[in-house]
This record gives structure tokens, sequence and C-alpha cells, in this order.
């Protein structure tokens, strides 16, 4: 009996514990986007108003971001400094490859990521300026469709764990 | 025959109701019919081997 007790418990709050999990992973999508679009808008001001080189320029907002963005802009920068990479564009997607692919961000949003890769450094100010801003659209509607699915999902996949445990629960008990 | 199972059911039935009501709200209707249909299919399966008893004290009782 006391067995049965404890392993009831095990279950449902492992069950719980992994629908907090998912939901939690819904909201960390939202807040990696919001930061991404807060470190590209500091690369944009290195670029068009201080005219920074790239690879400095990344390494920059590199010290300022945490966590995986901080490890996705060292990457390129460090690809960009030892020339290990044809183009910039190169350099981008395989930090976004190998690192964002880590992070909670979807397939969508680093398909993205990597598109706007290709553009960057490769036109003059004026030009660059305008693919930042049509990047900044994207990113936030990206960052609208996650919010949309937090309104949506997080609430229910809370909930969910917890009840799927305790159906599991009640169905081997 | 114990008392267990009856309760059992009950449990699952609790359950599936609140699981289904959580799907409905946030707008999973044909999930929420499948987690349904997953507890009927659940629950039949622990009431079958007694319905199959119930079928075969009939038959016994009226010698057909």
């Amino acid at each position: 009996m006391m067995m049965k007790i404890i392993g009831g418990l095990l279950v449902i709050s492992a069950s719980g514990l992994l629908g907090i999990v998912f939901s939690y992973r819904l909201s960390l999508r939202y807040k990696e986007i919001t930061n991404l679009r807060r470190f590209i808008q500091m690369l944009e001001t290195e670029v068009i108003y201080g005219a920074t080189p790239l690879p400095a320029a990344l390494r920059n907002i590199s010290n300022k971001a945490e966590g995986y963005l901080r490890r996705f802009f060292l990457k390129i920068s460090e690809g960009l400094i030892d020339r290990s990479y044809y183009t910039v564009g190169d350099a981008w997607a395989d930090s976004a490859e190998t690192v964002l692919m880590q992070s909670s961000l979807q397939r969508s949003d680093i398909e993205l990521i990597k598109s706007f890769g290709n553009i960057l450094g490769c036109s003059d100010r004026e030009d660059q300026k305008k693919h930042f801003q049509l990047f900044y659209l994207q990113l936030k509607h990206q960052e609208d469709a996650a919010m949309e699915e937090i309104k949506k999902s997080a609430k229910m996949y809370r909930s969910l764990g917890f009840l799927l445990g305790a159906a599991v629960f009640v169905i081997l008990a | 025959m114990d008392v267990n199972l009856i309760f059992r059911i009950a449990a699952i039935g609790i359950v599936i109701t609140v699981i289904n009501k959580v799907l409905y709200q946030s707008g999973r209707e044909e999930m929420a019919m499948m987690t349904t249909l997953a507890g009927v299919v659940v629950v039949l399966m622990m009431v079958i081997s007694l319905v199959s008893n119930l079928f075969d004290s009939v038959r016994t009782m009226f010698h057909l």
C-alpha cells in the first residue's frame, strides 16, 4: 500500500513537471525572440551609425548578451576573425544551426534568422537599414505568434501534465 | 467482483472529464474527443471480462 502511494506520487509529479517544462519552454521561446530583436537593434546601431566592422560589432554584442545568444554571436565573430568561412552568411548559418538549435527557438525562427545572415554585410548602409527594418517586422510577427501560442497552450500543458499523471496512476493502481 | 473496480472507473471518469474540459477550453475540440474515446476504451477493457462473465452465467442459468 505504501509502495503504491509512493509510486503514484512519483508518476503524478513526474508528468506534472513535464507539463511545467513544456509550458516553460513556450515562454522561453518568446523571451529569446524578444532578446534577439534587442541585440539585432544594437547590431544595427553598430553597423549603421558606428560603422564598426562586423566581427568587432558582433563581439561587442556578444559581451552584452548572455546564454545561447551570447554563444551565437561569439561563434560568428570568432569564425569571421579566424577566416574559417567564405562569407558572413555561411558563418551566420552555421552558428545558427549549431548554437540556436539547442535553444527553445523553433525551426521557423531559425530559418528566418539564417535568411537574415545572407544579407548582412553585403550592401551599403541604406540598403542594410532597410533589411534590418524588414527583419524587425518578421521577428515581431514571430514574437506575436509565440505570444499567441503561450496564451493558448501554456496553461493547458501545465494542467494536462498533472491530469495525465493522475489518469495513469488511476489506470495502473 | 470487488467494489474497487467501481471506484477506479469513477476516478477515470472524473479525470477524463477534467481533461476534456481543459482541452475544450484551449480550443482543441478534436483532441478532447480523442481523450473521451480513449477513456471509454480503457473502461471497456476493464469491464469486458465482467460482461463476458455475466453472459456466461446467464447462458448456464437458462441452459442455452
